[in-house]
């Protein structure tokens, strides 16, 4: 689900809101054996939009952090071979003036936890069009 | 939103943070997923 996700809550976002004032960030963690910098590089690649930018979390810094602010359980979100928590499969939203990047306004998920919706494209694409008009864009 | 492609993020999450801190648009989406 992972590409499919960078799909679905940034690609056709952004394709759906062509003039909207919004940017995605896309943070390519690896988790799978396959993923390494040159596969975050071509994900960029397929990513590369005006509004997008990719950061590539080699060592998983950022998504440990992400993972213990969002209160992600390491059971579901664990690769294999290391016990830490990590959050990744995990779609964040934020207003203009959120400048507390542990503190997401929204966020959906693929994982296996309970305390915050599952992924869906619609529901995230109407979130992102609500928080668009509480700014009067 | 004109840079490199993609930037390494290190163990203090820059430049992430640079950047998140200081841009302008009025939703922000931050996705964090694998590149495969």
């Amino acid at each position: 689900m992972c590409l499919a996700g960078a799909v679905g809550a940034g690609a056709e976002l952004l394709a759906a809101m062509p003039t909207a004032d919004l940017c995605a960030y896309y943070v390519w963690v690896p988790m799978l054996p396959s993923d390494d910098r040159n596969a975050a590089l071509a994900a960029a690649h397929r990513f590369s939009a005006p509004r997008a930018a990719h950061y590539w979390d080699s060592r998983r810094h950022f998504s440990r952090r992400m993972a213990m602010t969002l209160a992600i359980d390491k059971r579901p979100s664990g690769a294999p071979g290391d016990e830490s928590p990590f959050a990744w499969d995990v779609y964040l939203a934020y207003r203009r003036g959120n400048r507390d990047i542990a503190q997401p306004d929204f966020w959906m998920h693929q994982l296996a936890v309970e305390h915050a919706p599952r992924f869906d494209s619609d529901e995230w694409q109407r979130r992102i069009a609500a928080m668009l008009a509480e700014s009067g864009v | 939103m004109a840079r490199g492609l993609m930037r390494a993020i290190e163990a203090d999450h820059q430049p992430l943070l640079d950047y998140f801190d200081t841009a302008s648009a009025h939703v922000r989406i931050l996705l964090l997923t694998s590149p495969t």
